[in-house]
């Protein structure tokens, strides 16, 4: 566990950082991002004491890190620079053995952990390992200096903007990688980035920062269901708020005033609210506000006596859902009960409507492709 | 056999003696003085501007006028001049050493801190090679303004200049040679033999970039 506690920097008489308070939980990857000089480096770098606070401290497993030997403490943790921090005058082999050699690794322990490393990070080995930085792609570099920030397999791993340099779709490919990297060793890592989709992407916890505050400290999905007003709202962006469908609800993108109805409304009058509304179906409702059922205008049309309640040509709905089902899960739904409206019952009470359509509109805004979705 | 008499007779074999030994003085107490004088501009950043400043102000002034003027001034004996050529000579060594650790920049460092390396090593290891392109340029650099300096710096005696100026005076066409070609491929040789040292010191993937550089910097 990593613990900021008012922890503040100010360089020549300007804030640069001011009250942090962080808590970076063990075996957690936490994304710090924010705009460009809001102090995500300045951050990161006082956990590997590179930057001492001005005021409050930073603990590691509860001990104060100002207390503890430096070199000692910066060996058990692995950092990532923000731009290129490769020794550009060894070799690959060279710069992933320079962590091992300082932790005082014998020979044959380098070689089988320099091994494990191409293996972990899909480096080939052999000829590879004898280039030099120069000779390597963007994405290349980024995995060897990845890979030697693991090196010596610290617990703590510190990544600044690691990503920053390279094209879209090696972006993401990295980014899945960490993900899956994260997965499988549960280090607690601490990554910085300027660009909210890849916080999205990869963040177990998210951290907002803006001019050397932190605005908000969450899981990434709540600070998208509920991004805080003002800076956050439009870091975090209007349209990619939800971007994932796994995280979009169903409360989120309701019609929270369907078009209903009373089951004791003759037919003729629901069948005037549809034309009216130019809706196919009604929702039945009771003077309560349960939930019983649904009329469709081919029913109504069907029926020889118009002025008999409208409860008689009710059907039960095929589906319905809860507030808080995704929107996989809603597309599921209607795919398989070839539906074009799902009605949303909270306590058999009705609480909305999803249609079809609403979906669709939602997710190509978010230019989703529903191919994503359709596994689910 | 003339001609060894000729020298023998002009005071060649001395002067030759007295360049070599003056040149390899000067270029050795340049290196062993703008080192660190270069490693001072750039640790200290206050300091950059007001050295380096000063070294291209001294940078500019033409070599022969300065001596010029120290001899007009009556301050002409070699020592003054020699030191002087000492002076002209720092300088390539000062901005080779500043320059090249300045271009490191941050990265580097902050992934060996990071690393948990002390600061010897992080010398040692990270900043002398990554430093060693322009270092080393500054000292061939400096190899050959040697060379040239210590010519100039012994017109009146101690080393080749002397048989120079002594030659112009005379008119004497063989002895003004005896002193300039001689000193011509001193400078030659120098530069070879400082190319070779860049190329032993400097690691392989720095010397390409380093060649690039000097291309366009040509
Ligand atoms: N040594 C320093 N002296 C003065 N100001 C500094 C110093 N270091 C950082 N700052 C300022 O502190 C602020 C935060 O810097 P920091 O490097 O942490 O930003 P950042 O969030 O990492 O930005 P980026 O995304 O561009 O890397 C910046 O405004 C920067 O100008
Ligand atoms: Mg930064």
């Amino acid at each position: 566990m990593i613990e900021f506690e008012h922890v503040g920097k100010s360089v020549g008489g300007t804030v640069v950082l001011s009250e942090v308070n962080l808590q970076i939980p063990d075996g957690e990857l936490v994304v710090i991002a924010g705009p460009s000089g809001c102090g995500k480096t300045t951050t990161l770098k006082m956990i590997n004491r590179l930057i001492a606070p001005s005021t409050g401290r930073v603990l590691i497993d509860g001990e104060d890190i100002a207390r503890q030997p430096v070199q000692a403490l910066r060996r058990s943790i692995g950092y990532v620079t923000q731009y290129a921090g490769l020794f550009e005058h060894q070799t690959v082999r060279q710069n992933l053995s320079e962590p091992l050699r300082l932790a005082r690794w014998a020979k044959p322990a380098v070689d089988r952990r320099l091994g494990e490393l191409c293996g972990l990070f899909s480096l080939p080995e052999g000829e590879f390992m004898d280039r030099y930085p120069y000779q390597l792609t963007a994405t290349e570099r980024q995995r060897v200096c990845i890979a030697r920030a693991f090196a010596a397999d610290p617990e703590i791993l510190l990544m600044d903007d690691p990503f920053a340099a390279l094209e879209p779709a090696q972006r993401g490919q990295m980014q899945d990688e960490l993900v899956t990297l994260q997965s499988l060793m549960r280090r607690t890592m601490v990554f910085i980035t300027s660009s909210i989709e890849e916080a999205i992407r990869i963040a177990d916890r998210l951290c907002i920062m803006e001019r050397g505050r932190v605005l908000q400290y969450d899981k990434p999905e709540e600070i998208l269901r509920s991004p805080q007003e003002g800076f956050v709202e439009r870091f975090v962006g209007r349209n990619r708020i939800f971007s994932r469908p796994q995280e979009i609800r169903a409360s989120d993108i309701m019609i929270t005033s369907p078009v209903t109805t009373h089951p004791e409304v003759p037919m003729l009058k629901g069948m005037e609210k549809m034309r009216l509304a130019r809706v196919d179906s009604l929702l039945v409702v009771d003077e309560d506000g349960y939930f019983l059922g649904i009329v469709r205008a081919e029913h109504v049309h069907r029926c020889d006596n118009k002025e008999e309640a409208i409860k008689s040509v009710m059907r039960e709905a095929k589906a319905v859902a809860s507030p808080d089902e995704t929107v996989p899960e809603l597309l599921a739904k209607i795919r398989r009960f070839r539906v074009n409206a799902v009605p949303v019952v909270e306590n058999d009470k009705l609480v909305g409507l999803i249609t079809n359509s609403s979906i669709v509109t939602i997710l190509s805004q978010q230019s989703m492709e529903l191919e994503e979705v359709e596994p689910l | 056999m003339r001609m060894m008499e000729f020298l023998a007779h002009i005071g060649f074999w001395p002067a030759l003696g007295g360049q070599l030994l003056l040149t390899a003085g000067t270029f050795l107490l340049a290196v062993a003085i703008g080192f660190p004088l270069g490693l001072l501009a750039y640790r200290y950043r206050v300091l950059t501007p007001p050295m380096i400043g000063f070294a291209n102000f001294l940078k500019i002034l033409p070599g022969f006028a300065v001596f010029g003027i120290l001899m007009a001034m009556g301050r002409h004996s070699t020592i003054t001049s020699l030191l002087a050529a000492l002076f002209f000579t720092i300088l390539p060594v000062i901005f080779g050493t500043e320059k090249g650790f300045r271009r490191i920049g941050r990265p580097p460092i902050d992934a060996a801190l990071g690393m948990g390396m002390d600061p010897a090593t992080i010398f040692v290891r990270v900043l002398l090679p990554l430093a060693s392109p322009q270092v080393m340029a500054g000292l061939r650099r400096a190899g050959v303004a040697a060379v040239g300096m210590v010519t100039l710096a012994t017109m009146r005696g101690g080393g080749l200049g002397a048989l120079i100026l002594e030659g112009i005076r005379q008119n004497n066409g063989s002895m003004t040679l005896a002193g300039a070609l001689p000193a011509c491929l001193l400078a030659l040789i120098a530069d070879l033999a400082l190319a070779w040292l860049f190329r032993l010191v400097v690691p392989a993937p720095l010397r390409r970039r380093e060649k690039r550089v000097l291309y366009i910097a040509k």
